[in-house]
């Protein structure tokens, strides 16, 4: 019996050490970091970088009768798990914009939909600084700015019927293709026809026409 | 004592110093106060947290499970809102039983299990590294005999002892081999390591500016300090080399008398370091909470001479002392037998289920019992959306800037002495700090007079992997002493401005 549990303890650290380096050595090569969600809890990257913008989001509803209304937070309150922030600002994948909005849809009395916009909003950080701080930086008053960009449309029945790259993705696409020679290059490496099986003819890059109005198709939009 | 103990018979071979690494058997001191910190500050996220469980953990709700993001879908059943309440408040229950010792290994078992779940089901704001942190040292203290000191059951087991023993007979406190405590301090020593491999895979890390622009963000609470030091973006970049090197060298240093205790110091500073920089409050808590599993019988050996040394001396410290003992024997319970804790404890968990469900049905989140129907949308104005879904804005030339900054002198790539007086013969430094992303920019450079007139110019492509430019000017004696200012434009538009005095160059005096 003694025998065995210097067994079982001595596998458990073998066990247990050896899973933390491989941790250490998937999370140094990237190799395999997003492949399973235990991985989570085995590679260590808390630092993963900070952008120069802070990032918010609006979660509205578009009733039948043009007017818009808040579907995250829901009207019972938000949850604000580390700061002054409710929670849907800490979803950076938005994957969860749509339960938040059908949850709210479907706890609350309200006029029918129309279809969901998940809208982000984006500022520059150094008017995030305190005044007291701005002044000794800056001669200039602060001259805030937002930026909003779509990034999804769903359907009243929970359906995303369009998905638009984040903001600051877009940006990083508008500056590489801020190049004529870059731009020139890509229009003579397309093809007009597709020349190998599943190759896209359009380039793949974002389509959001800043131009174009959204617009959904039927039922939706009716 | 037999002679095995008294003959020292191990060598210095790498089997008997694995062997005493490991299984060396000490008092369990530390992981007993690791036990009573760590469920204890978990126990304030699940309290704050709990009101809401319903809308973060279950079906009921919006909850965002953390293997949707790992494209594995439905990887953990998700709990009716009911249900999701209930075990939320039971893992609270665990989280305290487990922190007071009251049946320890039961209630670290449970605590581990609901909390991973709960992690699991909440990755925006359950889901942190610090929970995954914890997750891991629940665990390994559910391996071990945390619980045999400083805890309820050790309490009520102590009362049985007492009378079995003989009058005056010194009851020795129970050791155990000690692996469990060292599989925790391998687990902080690879969290820094590996925390130290994601810096040195984050461009712009040692430079300071990642750290400037988290400092600037408002993602976690109040930290005024940060923003006070985005000033000193140089102080930011040796802290930045500093906790490079301290979280790559702890795991080889740490195990060594001064080598822990300067590891754990620096840690220990690091940590509190970030709750006024950054705004972090459970991290830091949670790791030096953890930090206790370092502390070894030797250190508490000594830390209770300096404090008996104490009791002998002070006269109040021995009389509060009597009194707060004799308290504690007053309230222990008698001899109770041996399934009385257990069915108390089963109680408490029956009772903490139904009672969280009852609270929380009558507390109704979502209001659909109320009297007045239910609750209805909050309307935006349409102004507010009509500029939300207006066409989209370039981004403006002054929000690619960061700063521009004035000085003489330039250490690790920033001007250190930000000033605005410059004198006659003084070789002026203008760095010009831009946002990332921005594309190869070309940025003109104007030195002014005060009324407009240009008197330098200069300009330089800032290609886009560049966040900083430094342009240099000679201030020379054909200068007239005055007011100037220095003009940064992009695109022909000015974006930044910094105004300077000019003082006239000192000249020796003749004795």
């Amino acid at each position: 019996m003694r025998l065995l549990k210097r067994g079982l303890t001595y596998l458990t650290i073998a066990g247990y050490v050896g899973l933390l380096m491989f941790g250490i050595f998937c999370h140094t090569f990237t190799y395999r970091t997003g492949s399973h969600p235990t991985m989570y809890y085995i590679v260590w990257d808390m630092f993963c970088g900070w952008s120069a913008y802070s990032i918010r989001t609006h979660i509205i509803g578009e009733g039948v009768s043009g007017k818009y209304y808040e579907l995250s937070p829901g009207p019972w309150g938000d949850y604000k798990p580390y700061g002054d922030l409710g929670r849907r600002h800490y979803d950076t994948t938005g994957d969860a914009w749509l339960r938040m909005a059908m949850n709210t849809l479907d706890k609350t009395e309200h006029e029918p939909m129309l279809r969901i916009l998940c809208i982000e909003e984006a500022w520059c950080k150094k008017y995030n600084l305190p005044d007291a701080v701005w002044d000794q930086r800056y001669e200039q008053p602060k001259d805030f700015k937002n930026y909003y960009r779509l990034r999804k449309v769903i359907t009243p029945e929970g359906v995303v019927a369009q998905t638009y790259v984040p903001w600051l993705t877009r940006q990083r696409h508008l500056q590489i293709n801020d190049n004529p020679r870059l731009i020139a290059d890509m229009s003579r490496g397309r093809p007009f026809f597709a020349a190998t099986v599943g190759s896209r003819i359009e380039y793949e890059g974002p389509q959001h026409d800043p131009d174009v109005p959204v617009h959904l198709a039927s039922p939706v939009g009716n | 004592m037999d002679a095995k103990a008294v003959i020292p018979a191990q060598t210095n071979s790498i089997r008997d110093r694995f062997h005493r690494f490991f299984f060396a058997e000490e008092v369990p001191y530390g992981l007993a106060i690791v036990r009573m910190l760590v469920p204890l500050v978990l126990f304030g996220t699940v309290w704050t947290r709990w009101p809401h469980s319903r809308e973060l953990f279950s079906t009921d709700g919006a909850p965002a499970p953390l293997a949707d993001i790992f494209r594995y879908y439905d990887f953990l059943p998700i709990l009716s809102g009911t249900v999701a309440v209930g075990l939320f408040a039971a893992l609270g229950f665990f989280l305290i039983c487990s922190s007071i010792g009251w049946m320890t290994r039961f209630s670290i078992i449970a605590s581990v299990v609901l909390y991973t779940y709960f992690c699991f089901m909440d990755s925006i704001s359950m889901a942190t590294k610090y929970s995954a942190i914890a997750t891991h040292v629940l665990f390994l203290l559910s391996l071990s005999n945390c619980g045999a000191i400083w805890s309820v059951d050790s309490w009520l087991k102590g009362r049985q002892e007492n009378q079995s023993l003989p009058r005056y007979t010194n009851r020795e406190l129970p050791r155990f081999e000690i692996w469990p405590q060292r599989l925790i301090q391998i687990l902080i020593a690879v969290v820094y390591f590996g925390a130290a491999i994601t810096k040195l895979h984050t461009p712009g890390y040692l430079e300071g500016d990642q750290i400037s622009y988290w400092a600037m963000s408002r993602y976690n609470n109040p930290h005024p300090l940060g923003e006070y030091l985005t000033l000193y973006p140089i102080f930011l970049s040796v802290m930045s080399y500093v906790a490079m090197v301290w979280e790559i060298a702890f795991i080889f240093v740490i195990w060594r008398k001064w080598g822990r205790i300067i590891g754990l110091a620096m840690g220990t500073a690091f940590h509190i370091g970030t709750f006024f920089s950054l705004g972090l409050y459970i991290f830091p808590m949670i790791s030096i909470s953890i930090y206790f599993c370092f502390l070894t019988e030797q250190d508490v050996q000594w830390l209770s001479a300096r404090v008996r040394r104490l009791y002998r001396k002070g006269g109040w410290l021995k009389q509060y002392s009597g009194t707060l003992r004799s308290v504690v024997e007053r309230y222990r319970p008698q001899p109770v037998a041996a399934w009385k804790s257990p069915v108390a404890w089963s109680t408490g968990i029956i009772a903490v289920l139904f009672l969280s469900i009852y609270v929380e049905y009558q507390q109704d989140l979502y209001g659909l019992r109320r009297a007045e129907g239910r609750m209805t949308l909050h309307e935006v104005d349409s102004q507010f959306v009509d500029e939300m879904l207006a066409p989209e804005q370039v981004l403006r030339e002054k929000d690619k800037f960061l700063s521009v900054d004035l000085g003489t002198q330039m250490v690790g790539g920033w001007i250190t002495n930000r000033k605005s007086d410059f004198m006659v013969g003084d070789m002026m430094l203008v760095q010009c700090s831009l946002n990332p992303p921005h594309e190869d920019i070309w940025v003109d450079c104007h030195f002014c007079e005060e009324n407009g007139r240009i008197v330098y110019r200069i300009g330089n492509i800032i290609p886009r992997e560049n966040l900083r430019n430094t342009f240099q000017f000679y201030l020379e004696d054909i200068l007239e002493p005055g007011n100037y200012y220095v003009s940064i434009k992009s695109k022909g538009k000015e974006v930044l401005r910094r105004s300077i005095t000019l003082h006239p160059k000192l000249s020796a005096v003749a004795n």
